[in-house]
This record gives C-alpha cells, structure tokens and sequence, in this order.
C-alpha cells in the first residue's frame, strides 16, 4: 500500500518539488525554526528530504528508534506536542500547495502522525 | 584511541581534534567546522564517519585521512599525523602591497602550475608552523601567479607575520586549493550576485574576472560591504571592470560613513533587495561567517535554491579555541 502512495504521489519527484517548499515554511515559523536552524543548510535539506520520503510512503531506512534517537536532542531543547503539530501544519499546506487530493494527503498525514511517540520521546 | 602511539581517552562525543587538544598534543586546525582541511589527519584502525571526510580528494580518502574536528573519537582506534611534505609545497612571494590599512595583497609563484578556479582557497603555513586558510583572488587563466588579500586580524598570528615579517622573496608553504565556492558555466544566461563583506571580496573578485573571462552573458553585480570608504580596497580595480564590461557593476556599500559614490547599508540587505529574478540568479557569500549565514537563509527563504547559492565563511581560529556547539 505504500509503495502505491509513493508512486500515487510522483515518487522521488513529487518528494523534490514539496521539499523546498516544506523546509521554507518551517524555516519561516518563528516557533519552530529554531529546531531546524542549521549552519549546514544542505544537510538539513537531505533530513527533510529523508522525513518526506518517509511519510510519501517511499523507500527509507527510518526505524522508529532512529525517530527516537534523532530527535532526544531537540527534546531536550524543549520540542513538545504545538511544535510536532506546527510542522504536521506546514506538511499538509505544503500538500495542499502541490494540489495533492485530499485523500492522498491524509494518508500521508496518517505516516507522518505515526512518528508523534518516537519523535517526542513519549 | 592510541595517536603516533600515545594513549588518548576521549570524553563522550569528543572530536579526534578536541581530544588531541585536550591532552595537549600539537596539532594543526583552524575553522573546525569541516571545511580547511588544516587538522587532517591520517586512520590507521577504525571507522572514518562520512562527513570526517567531505570534501577531501579522492586519493586523500584512498589514504584514510580524515578531518580529525569533524570525527568521533570513539571511533577511531588509532590516529597519526600525516607526513605534511606531501601535503604542503613551496611557494615564492613575489609581490606583497598594501592595500588599506589592514589589507595586503600577497602574490605567490609556484615552481609548478596548480590546478585550482578562483574562489577556492589554500592554507599557508609559516616557518613556526601557524597555518590559516586564504582565498584565491586570482583566475589561472589570466594570472601567473597566487594572489591573496590578507586582512590584519587584532592578535592575528599569520597575519601579523606576514604584516611584518614576511619579504619578497622568501618562501611559504601551500596546501591546496580546497573548497567549492566557484564559477561554472552551467547557467551562462543567470545573472550573478557577488556579495563579500571585507577580504570576503578576494574570492569575488577571482569568480567575477572568472566570469567575465569565460564570457558570461548575465549581469554580474559586485556588492562589497566594509565600515568606511577608507576599507574599498579594491576600489579602482573593481571600477576598472564595471568600465570596461557592460554586463559588470559594482556596487560600494559602506556602514559607518556615507560613501558619495556608492551605498549606504549592509551590503548583504542592500543586495538581497535588489534581487527580482530568484529563478535566474546565482549568489557568491563571502566573509563575515554570521553575515554569510544569515544571507544565505533569507535568500533561500526568498526563493533562490540552495544550488544556486555558494559560500565562502570566513572563520576565524582566534573564536575557535572552545568547543564548537
């Protein structure tokens, strides 16, 4: 079933055309942007690029325990439930942008909302 | 971690550099942040990370050296140094003027041609072994020699030595030419932005003679950021090209004084509001490590991908004797 959503979605395409757009929003969310304020603007692209494939239901190496890994830092900076459904926000507008049908958007919207626990250290 | 057969015991996510330190070997390093190439060093046991290794010639990475401030220690089991000859050649100074009151421009003949494009950048190292990094303001096209500007930096160790030391004449050692921050011909209709605050316009001024050379058919603007009128150092190189190229144009930005032919502002906010085309230019960012960063996420929230923009942060050795965050 993911397979068919990626491929639904444009695959690696579709995921090249929402990442510029994504990784602006973010970065212009005053609350969240300092998260993803990186000197190395190159590798944050890569990480959002990997994010994305993930919740188009794309071929990736996530685990969940990655998830976890990955994000315990920004935990520790305080990341919380208003910032995991800022981003969630900026996800769909971006789908909605890119004209995705809706119900192709929530589904990504239901990979995406699976990482909640792992990506807050719940 | 053993190196050149000490005993070394890294703290918790440590670098290989920040351990060294720590235990006080004498190594070599400048901007820690991955990018000069100062602090290589060679792996003889462990595992070498990916981003201890970006930018490094392949048969640099063939050899296993790696960049020690971007490398965990605890992964690597056994470090040494790198024979430096094989790193470092000698160079001539054949020229060495000053500029402004704080910047010189240093020419240097190698015995041997180097392969490099403007904008990249080499590290010398002088005779006590301090080494820095310093972009190239020259084109190997149209000049037979290296030239650098340096800039007189307060407690600056290299340069207050080739301030004061240095001769025609003599000789320095070279690494190099390292870096990305230079033109290519893909995009020949773009128009490129040139944007340097101080010695940041060094590599600019190679990319956009680099240009101009290699007939670019775009506008080139040329924004160079200083304080005071006194600080265009090159003022009458930069208006000689606007003169003698139609597609050229330089634009003076001062801060601290009005400048009766130029602009008034930040070169970088002067520069980014200029812009009108984000899907058809090409952006350079040099000097003032804060100013590069800062410009180079408000043009890409402005529209301009990260492809299109190229960076040359200044980073300085003076700030970087603690940990990087």
């Amino acid at each position: 079933m993911s397979d068919a959503l990626f491929d639904k979605l444009g695959g690696e395409a579709a995921v090249n055309a929402a990442v510029d757009i994504f990784y602006r929003k973010v970065l212009s969310d005053s609350s969240i942007s300092h998260f993803f304020d990186d000197t190395d603007m190159e590798a944050q692209i890569g990480k959002q690029k990997s994010f994305l494939t993930m919740a188009f239901g794309g071929p990736n190496n996530y685990s969940g325990k990655d998830m976890r890994a990955a994000h315990a830092p920004l935990v520790e900076k305080g990341l919380n439930e208003s910032h995991f459904n800022a981003v969630a926000t900026h996800l769909s507008d971006t789908l909605k942008e890119l004209n995705v049908p809706q119900n192709l958007i929530d589904e990504v919207m239901a990979i995406a909302g699976s990482t909640h626990d792992d990506v807050l250290g719940l | 971690m053993l190196f050149n057969d000490n005993h070394i015991e890294p703290l918790k996510d440590e670098s290989v550099l920040d351990a060294l330190i720590r235990h006080q070997h004498d190594v070599s390093y400048s901007c820690k942040i991955g990018h000069c190439q100062t602090c290589l060093l060679k792996c003889r046991e462990g595992t070498i990370s990916q981003q201890a290794q970006v930018g490094l010639k392949a048969t640099d990475v063939n050899q296993g050296f790696f960049l020690s401030c971007q490398q965990p220690a605890d992964s690597i089991k056994n470090a040494e140094h790198i024979d430096t000859k094989s790193l470092f050649v000698s160079a001539k100074v054949i020229g060495k003027k000053l500029c402004s009151k704080d910047v010189c421009r240093l020419r240097l003949e190698l015995p041997t041609q180097m392969y490099y494009h403007a904008g990249q950048f080499i590290n010398l190292k002088n005779k006590h072994g301090v080494s820095r990094s310093y972009s190239l303001a020259s084109v190997p096209q149209l000049d037979r020699y290296l030239e650098l500007h340096i800039r007189l930096m307060e407690n600056g160790e290299m340069s207050y030595w080739i301030f004061d030391t240095l001769e025609v004449g003599e000789y320095i050692e070279i690494q190099g030419p390292i870096g990305s921050c230079f033109y290519t011909e893909i995009n020949k209709q773009f128009n490129i932005v040139l944007i340097g605050t101080g010695t940041g316009a060094a590599p600019l001024y190679g990319i956009a003679r680099d240009a101009l050379n290699a007939a670019h058919e775009g506008k080139i603007i040329f924004y160079h950021g200083v304080k005071h009128n006194s600080d265009l150092y090159l003022d009458s190189e930069l208006n000689n090209l606007q003169l003698i190229n139609k597609n050229f144009s330089y634009e003076p930005c001062t801060t601290q004084e009005i400048n009766p032919k130029g602009l008034s502002g930040r070169c970088n906010d002067i520069a980014l509001e200029n812009i009108t085309n984000v899907n058809s230019t090409i952006l350079y960012i040099c000097g003032n490590p804060e100013m590069v960063a800062d410009t180079k996420k408000r043009a890409y929230l402005k529209g301009i991908s990260l492809d299109k923009i190229f960076t040359d942060p200044f980073d300085r050795k003076e700030l970087r004797s603690k940990k990087r965050e």
